[in-house]
């Protein structure tokens, strides 16, 4: 799962930011440790249960031997991978790490209550080739390197059936690669080689079955606290499928195409599958006025206009967002939406009806929810 | 003193209209009677909206003879097999049912504007306050030719199933051919987007297939950029400039100008004839008509030829885009003015219309097309907001939208 150009440029600002040192970390409010150790000059990235993404670069000191500090949630069992010429596709190395524990037992999947944990230096192959095996050519190690750490800071959670690791080889999923091109699917735009960008697929694995999961790390996007695996969680991201697209001015957060609430069955996988997506119902009964009263405001009319898309007096039967449940944000949502850069078809939209309009809109919208709900 | 005067003189004083004794001005009283001709996307969402607004203060009879009505929206996903034809067809029991809409499955036989009066086709008689005329698109035909054997498939329904069936029996090597007729017609992309559709079914299924697509417009009428670019991609043979003489529909052959041979026969062959209002016999004897078209006032679509007769959707002529959503979009500012005008209410003068499309490129990909359009008092005629106008390009994202667009656009209007 490739980053977009924006995430590129947000990852290189960390990155730079790296070199001194500094880290993504876990967001205030959490319990954390720092895993620290030395390795040669290194990306080091976790991966964690809920999804969650965190990184650092070493830090150079003129010695062969980098130190490194990353901070991790105590109550989650993370997945450590250390990469090394991390800027250079063609030539970077990527370990998984599989530590052993004080009890002797072994997996990717660690975690810690201790406040810090010392792996002493790790040693990583720099080219590709000093590997010890990769079979495949993608630059990805076929089994981690093995750390031992048996002081008791690190304890090792082995599970019978990772999510982060479907196969059980010690290789997360996101540095499997899916399609055999030799590009991880970390770093390929195109997970399973299906000609369908990853950020449009929703069937990374080409298996037929939708897998709701946008970075492909396992974890359902409806886990995940971090969709597109930016290192941003999402609560604190503004763009969660990292499509270009400020979420508030993306109907699709998640890039599925669809709200996930209405993600019933768009698997492409059947010829007539989207079929059953064209929806013909009533979404509310409304109550039929005994005599006539006339709308001076201009809102009932304007409102109306919306309804092709938006549905009968803004109760959507379709995916698209329904006005009921938005009317007190309508007026800065077109605001917004005309300003983006984006071919949703709402920012054109938004570009016909003046703020006033947009104003007259909500009034109208909120009449209509005092009367007949949200939903 | 003509009629039209004689109704603004009359609208200002009911009471010393009952004096007159005038039969017209006796019927005006509640509930008002308005009859909506044709039940396709400006007829139906004309007579929802009427009932959802004027509730029990108008009466509200939908004039149409078939009892399901097969969207042409979206029917060329019949043509690459990716919806059934069964889930475009909508019926009118939400209409009759919850909005109280009378609807009589008959034929208009005639129109009386001065008795205002219609005649149905079994001789039964129906009076207005108001009428809404939505007859949609009728073809003018170069010759007489069997549409069975080569339809246009313009109108939905089964002429579409008809050409699906085609398209999936023709020779692996065969030949698909359409002609696209000259503006103003139905569904600006639609003509391209079918032929999009067909080539990307026949380079899956037949590759070694050929479609052509003879335009009789100077160039790809709405969004080129995408649709050229598929025609490039698929091998599309595309002639602009080329003028439908004739059609032979026992041979399959067209006879045309402009191309660059002077008949095309293929083992499919769809012509999409020139196009004029629907039911043109009876809106012009109804003196409805200016040349194939119905001039109306914009802000109300009144026909600017009869009074209390109102066009909407493709017939009328007010130069905006002949298609399913902004005929829906029209048929609500009909549908207030008429309210208004039958109560005596004022119009609020600005308003606004809006178009909206998404077109399918394949079986996962769909552009879109939209723009906004804004009522001018100056000019008494409906102005494009342009910075609304604009294209979206082919994606799987755009492709999904579009059912949760039509989706919206089907229940707004039928349900």
């Amino acid at each position: 799962m490739k980053k977009s150009t924006l995430a590129s440029v947000i990852s290189s600002a960390l990155l730079a930011s790296a070199c001194g040192g500094s880290s993504t970390n876990p967001q205030t409010g959490t319990s954390s440790y720092t895993l620290k150790g030395t390795v040669p000059g290194t990306l080091i990235e976790a991966y964690c249960d809920d999804g969650s993404t965190y990184s650092v670069t070493s830090t150079k000191n003129g010695t062969a031997e980098h130190p490194f500090e990353i901070k991790l949630p105590t109550t989650l069992a993370c997945r450590i991978v250390m990469i090394t010429n991390e800027d250079d596709a063609e030539n970077k190395v990527i370990t998984p790490i599989k530590f052993i524990d004080v009890d002797g037992k072994a997996s990717i999947a660690v975690k810690s209550s201790a406040d810090s944990v010392d792996v002493g230096h790790v040693d990583l192959s720099m080219t590709r080739a000093d590997m010890k095996a990769d079979d495949n050519d993608d630059g990805v190690e076929d089994k981690p390197k093995e750390v031992t750490v048996d002081d008791g800071t690190l304890t090792v959670v082995v599970k019978a059936n990772d999510p982060l690791d479907k196969d059980n080889d010690g290789i997360p999923n996101v540095y499997e690669d899916d399609d055999g091109d030799g590009v991880p699917n970390h770093d390929d735009d195109d997970d399973d080689g299906d000609g369908i960008k990853d950020i449009d697929d929703n069937d990374h694995d080409n298996d037929g079955v939708p897998d709701d999961d946008l970075d492909g790390d396992g974890i359902k996007n409806k886990n995940d606290v971090d969709d597109d695996n930016d290192g941003i969680k999402d609560k604190y991201d503004d763009d969660d499928d990292d499509d270009g697209i400020k979420d508030d001015d993306d109907d699709d957060d998640d890039n599925d195409g669809i709200k996930d609430e209405d993600d019933d069955d768009h698997d492409d996988d059947d010829k007539r599958g989207d079929d059953q997506n064209l929806t013909v119902r009533t979404a509310k009964k409304f109550t039929l006025p005994t005599t006539y009263v006339a709308d001076a405001t201009g809102g009932r009319q304007l409102t109306a206009q919306c309804a092709q898309c938006h549905g009968t007096n803004g109760y959507s039967v379709g995916r698209i967002d329904s006005l009921s449940e938005e009317q007190d944000e309508i007026v800065e949502e077109m605001a917004e939406m005309s300003r983006e850069r984006n071919d949703h078809i709402m920012k054109a939209q938004a570009k016909g009806y003046t703020a006033a309009e947009a104003r007259s809109i909500s009034n109208y919208m909120r009449q209509i929810v005092s009367k007949y709900g949200r939903k | 003193m003509n009629r039209r005067h004689f109704i603004k003189w009359t609208s200002v004083g009911i009471a010393s209209a009952w004096g007159l004794g005038s039969l017209s001005m006796a019927r005006a009283a509640q509930p008002f009677k308005v009859v909506v001709m044709g039940g396709g996307f400006a007829g139906a969402t004309a007579a929802k909206y009427l009932k959802l607004w004027g509730g029990a203060s108008v009466d509200v009879t939908l004039v149409e003879p078939k009892t399901t009505y097969h969207t042409p929206i979206l029917s060329n996903l019949i043509l690459n097999d990716s919806i059934s034809p069964a889930k475009l067809g909508m019926n009118y029991d939400t209409l009759t049912g919850q909005y109280k809409v009378t609807h009589k499955a008959n034929k208009i036989s005639s129109i009386d504007p001065t008795e205002k009066r219609i005649t149905l086709d079994d001789g039964s008689t129906l009076t207005y306050d108001r009428l809404i005329v939505a007859p949609g698109v009728d073809f003018k035909y170069t010759n007489t030719y069997d549409v069975n054997k080569v339809p246009h498939a313009w109108q939905g329904g089964a002429q579409v199933t008809d050409l699906r069936r085609q398209i999936e029996t023709m020779p692996s090597n065969g030949h698909f051919v359409m002609t696209i007729p000259p503006s103003p017609f139905r569904c600006p992309p639609g003509p391209y987007e079918r032929a999009c559709v067909v080539a990307d079914w026949l380079n899956r299924n037949k590759p070694n297939a050929k479609v052509i697509v003879l335009d009789a417009n100077p160039d790809i009428v709405v969004e080129k950029e995408s649709f050229g670019a598929r025609f490039s991609q698929y091998g599309v043979e595309y002639h602009s400039n080329v003028k439908v003489t004739a059609v032979n529909s026992d041979t399959k052959t067209v006879s045309v100008s402009g191309a660059p041979r002077a008949s095309y026969t293929a083992e499919v062959l769809n012509v999409i004839p020139a196009h004029k209002a629907g039911a043109s016999a009876l809106l012009s004897a109804a003196g409805l008509l200016s040349g194939d078209w119905a001039p109306v006032n914009a802000r109300t679509f009144e026909s600017s030829q009869v009074s209390d007769i109102h066009i909407i959707g493709d017939a009328q002529a007010t130069g905006v885009p002949k298609a399913g959503h902004i005929a829906n979009s029209e048929a609500k500012v009909c549908a207030e003015a008429i309210l208004n005008s039958l109560h005596g209410k004022p119009n609020n003068s600005a308003q606004k219309i809006n178009s909206a499309c998404y077109s399918p490129v394949s079986a996962t990909e769909a552009t879109w097309l939209t723009g906004t359009y804004s009522y001018s008092d100056s000019t008494k005629a409906w102005i494009k907001v342009n910075p609304s106008f604009a294209a979206g390009p082919p994606s799987r994202k755009h492709y999904r939208e579009m059912f949760g667009w039509s989706s919206n656009l089907f229940s707004d209007t039928f349900a």
